[in-house]
C-alpha cells in the first residue's frame, strides 16, 4: 500500500509530508518504474531515511490517507513495539478527534473486496481527502459550472 | 419314293410350326429387334437360317434368362439404350454441348483433359464444383490448404484472440512453475548456494512463502534457476520479480541463459539491480541467438553476506506492434512514431500531450513542509529526497506554493512569500521630515531546490520581522526537468 509519509518532531507535531516519489531505473535516461510503495517498505522493516530526510524531524512513518497540508492540524500517535512502530492514529489538535488507522485500513480492505475505488476513502497524491474543522472527513462538494463545449479529437 | 416324301413332309411340318409361331409374335417388334429396317412381313421368313432354336416373344422370355454372355461386347453403346433413370458416366475428350437430348440433366462425363468428373446440373451446363456443405466436417487439414491462401478477408472480425497470437501480447504470460513459491518448496526451481531456501513470509509480505538467497563468501554462486522455458529468437520477454533484502542491501543479478534445442547454453544476457528497498523489478530481454529455443531464468544474489528476498517471479512476452509501413512501433524501448504524431487524451477527452509537446509536467516528487519562525528570527528546513538517489548533477526545477495557512482552502502563493505591513512615520517635531509610509516586509519565505552531494534537497527558508511567531507552509513539486 502506497500511502503518504508524515514526518513528526519530538512532540509528535507534523512537520512535513510526502505524497509520492517516482522510482526510476539506473539508465542515463532514468526511465520511470513506478511510484515508491512507502507502505511496503515500512512493512518490510525498511527505514524511511531510505526515502527522505527531514531536518528537525524525530521520525517519519506511513499514513494510509493523503491529507496534504491538513496533516499539520494533527499530532501523531505511534503504536507498536520499539523498532517497529507505526502511526496508529492522528489526533486533531483542536477537537481531539482521532483518525484511527485500523478503522481506515478495515474500510480499505472492505472496499478492495468490492468495487475497489478508494478515492473517497484515502484521496490520492496531490488530491487529499477533505476534512472539516474538527478533522473529520467531509464529502467533496458538487460543482456547478456553465455548460461550455469541450474540445474533442477528430 | 417313300423316304423322300417323308423327308419333305417333315420339313413342311417344321416350317408350318415356325410360321405359326412367327404369326404369334408381333412382327413389327421382331423386325425391329432383328432387322434395323424392319423386314419381317407377316407370314414372312426369318432372315438367315432358322436354325433349330426356338424364337420367343419378349413376353415369353423367362425373367433372368438373358445373361451377360448373351450380350456381345460393346453391344450397349448408347446412353439411350438405358432406361431414362439410368445415366452411366462416359469418358469424353471435350465437354459435349448443352442442352442436348443425348446428355439430359444428370448426365455424367469424365473429361480426360483435366481428369475431373463433370455433371449436367441443370440440363444446360456442366459442373465439377463441390458444395462446401458436402465436405465432411473436420476433414480439411493444414496440409490441404495452400500456403498464403488464407488472407485477412477470410478471417472473421474479432475472431482472433490474444492467446492465439504468435506475437507477444501485453500480459501474455510464459508459464513458470511455482514462480511465487507458494508451494513452500523449490518445485520447478534449482537452488544453488549454501543457504538458499524458502521461508514463510512475515506479516505484511504478500503471499504465504518467499525465497531467500543468502550469498556466503564461500559460495561461488548463490542463485535459483528454472529451465527450460520456450522462447523464439527475436522476441522480447520481460522478467518481473519482487525483490527485497533482509539485513544489508543486496544486489540481484537476473540472467536469461539462451539455450538451444538440446538445452546447451549459448549466451548469458543479464542485468544487475541494487536492492536497497523492496521493489518490483522488470527487465526486458530480447532473445538474440539464432539457435535459441529455450531460456533458463536465473536470479542471483551477488553480494557476499547478504540476504536477497525473491518472490512473485513471472515472465511475459512484450508486445512488438508495427503497422504496415513500420511507422509505429512499440517495443521494450517504448513507442516510436515516424512521420506521425502522438496525441494523449485524459478521461474527459482533453489533450494532455500532442505532437511532442506537453502540457503536463513530469513530477519526480511532491510533498509539503512547514516552518515555524520565531519573532525577529530566521529559520530554514530541508527535505532531502534520498530515494531519488545521489547521481544528480543538474538542479531540477520545481513548482512551489507558500502560505501562512495549512488548510485545503488556504491561499497559496507561488514563488516567494512576502507578508508586508505598512508603517508610517510622523515627524517628531515641527519642521521635521514629512510623513513617510514605509512598506516593511514582516515575513519572508522562499522554496528552493538545491543539490547537495548529488542529492536533491528542498529548502524552505524564512525570515520573520514580526512581533510574534509565524508558521509558513509550502507545497512543492520537484520536476524532472532542469531548472536552468
Amino acid at each position: 500500500m502506497i500511502g503518504m509519509l508524515i514526518a513528526y518532531d519530538a512532540e509528535y507535531n507534523v512537520v512535513a509530508t510526502l505524497d509520492y516519489v517516482v522510482s526510476y531505473d539506473d539508465t542515463p535516461e532514468r526511465k520511470p518504474l513506478g511510484l515508491i510503495d512507502f507502505g511496503a517498505h515500512e512493512d518490510a522493516g525498511g527505514e524511511m531515511t531510505d526515502v527522505w530526510n527531514v531536518s528537525g524531524a524525530a521520525g517519519s512513518k506511513v499514513w494510509p490517507e493523503w491529507l496534504g497540508g491538513q496533516a499539520y492540524d494533527f499530532k501523531v500517535e505511534l503504536v507498536g513495539p520499539p523498532g517497529n512502530k507505526r502511526i496508529g492514529a492522528l489526533v486533531h489538535k483542536a477537537s481531539g478527534y482521532r483518525r484511527d488507522r485500523s478503522s481506515i485500513e478495515s474500510a480499505i480492505e472492505e472496499r478492495i473486496s468490492g468495487d475497489g475505488d478508494l478515492r473517497d476513502l484515502v484521496g490520492g497524491p496531490n488530491r487529499p481527502i477533505l476534512l472539516d474543522e474538527t478533522g473529520r472527513s467531509r464529502a467533496r462538494p458538487a460543482h456547478t459550472r456553465p455548460n461550455l463545449p469541450v474540445a474533442r479529437s477528430g | 419314293m417313300t423316304d423322300q416324301a417323308d423327308f419333305l413332309e417333315r420339313i413342311a411340318e417344321s416350317l408350318a410350326g415356325i410360321s405359326g409361331r412367327i404369326d404369334a409374335l408381333e412382327r413389327k417388334d421382331l423386325a425391329a429387334k432383328l432387322e434395323p429396317d424392319g423386314g419381317l412381313s407377316p407370314g414372312g421368313r426369318l432372315p438367315g437360317s432358322a436354325g433349330s432354336g426356338a424364337v420367343y416373344d419378349q413376353a415369353t422370355l423367362a425373367p433372368g434368362s438373358v445373361t451377360s454372355s448373351a450380350i456381345a461386347d460393346g453391344a450397349i453403346d448408347d446412353v439411350a439404350l438405358f432406361a431414362s433413370t439410368i445415366i452411366p458416366p462416359r469418358v469424353v475428350t471435350s465437354l459435349p454441348s448443352l442442352p442436348s437430348s443425348t446428355w439430359p440433366q444428370g448426365s455424367l462425363v469424365f473429361l480426360t483433359t483435366d481428369q475431373k468428373l463433370y455433371r449436367n446440373t441443370t440440363g444446360s451446363a456442366w459442373s465439377k464444383a463441390t458444395d462446401g456443405a458436402d465436405i465432411v466436417a473436420n476433414s480439411i487439414t493444414a496440409g490441404q490448404i495452400a500456403t498464403g491462401a488464407i488472407g485477412a478477408d477470410e478471417i472473421a472480425a474479432n475472431s482472433i484472440t490474444a492467446d492465439a497470437l504468435a506475437i507477444g501480447s501485453a500480459g501474455s504470460v510464459v508459464p513458470l512453475t511455482n514462480g511465487d513459491f507458494e508451494t513452500g518448496t523449490f518445485t520447478g526451481w534449482a537452488a544453488i548456494g549454501s543457504a538458499t531456501y524458502v521461508e514463510a513470509s512475515p506479516t505484511g509480505w504478500q503471499g504465504a512463502y518467499r525465497c531467500v538467497i543468502y550469498k556466503s563468501s564461500g559460495d561461488s554462486y548463490a542463485y535459483i534457476d528454472q529451465r527450460p522455458i520456450p522462447v523464439r529468437n527475436g522476441e522480447t520477454v520481460v522478467v518481473s520479480a519482487r525483490l527485497g533484502y533482509a539485513g544489508s542491501a543486496a544486489t540481484a543479478r537476473i540472467q536469461l541463459v539462451h539455450l538451444d534445442s538440446a538445452g546447451a547454453e549459448l549466451s548469458y544476457p543479464q542485468v544487475d539491480v541494487s536492492i536497497s528497498s523492496d521493489q518490483t523489478v522488470n527487465w526486458a530481454c530480447t532473445i538474440n541467438h539464432t539457435d535459441a529455443r529455450y531460456v533458463a531464468l536465473r536470479i542471483f544474489n551477488i553480494t557476499d553476506g547478504t540476504y536477497l528476498i525473491v518472490d512473485d517471479v513471472s515472465l511475459s512476452r512484450a508486445i512488438n506492434l508495427s503497422n504496415s509501413d513500420g511507422t509505429v512501433f512499440i517495443n521494450s524501448g517504448g513507442v516510436q512514431i515516424t512521420n506521425g504524431k502522438l496525441t494523449v487524451y485524459n478521461d474527459n477527452g482533453s489533450t494532455v500531450v500532442i505532437d511532442g509537446t506537453s502540457n503536463m509536467f513530469k513530477i519526480q516528487a511532491s510533498g509539503t513542509t512547514s516552518l515555524s519562525i520565531g519573532a525577529g528570527a530566521n529559520a530554514s528546513t530541508n527535505t532531502q529526497l534520498t530515494s531519488l538517489g545521489n547521481g544528480f548533477t543538474v538542479t531540477p526545477a520545481h513548482l512551489s506554493f507558500l502560505s501562512t495557512g495549512s488548510t485545503s482552502a488556504a491561499y497559496q502563493q507561488i514563488g516567494e512569500l512576502e507578508v508586508a505591513s505598512l508603517t508610517g512615520y510622523v515627524a517628531g517635531s515641527s519642521g521635521g521630515s514629512p510623513t513617510v509610509a514605509v512598506l516593511k516586509l514582516t515575513v519572508f519565505a522562499r522554496v528552493q531546490t538545491v543539490l547537495a552531494s548529488g542529492y536533491i534537497n528542498v529548502y524552505l527558508t524564512g525570515s520573520n520581522a514580526g512581533a510574534g511567531s509565524q508558521t509558513v507552509y509550502s507545497r512543492y513539486h520537484v520536476l524532472k526537468e532542469a531548472a536552468m
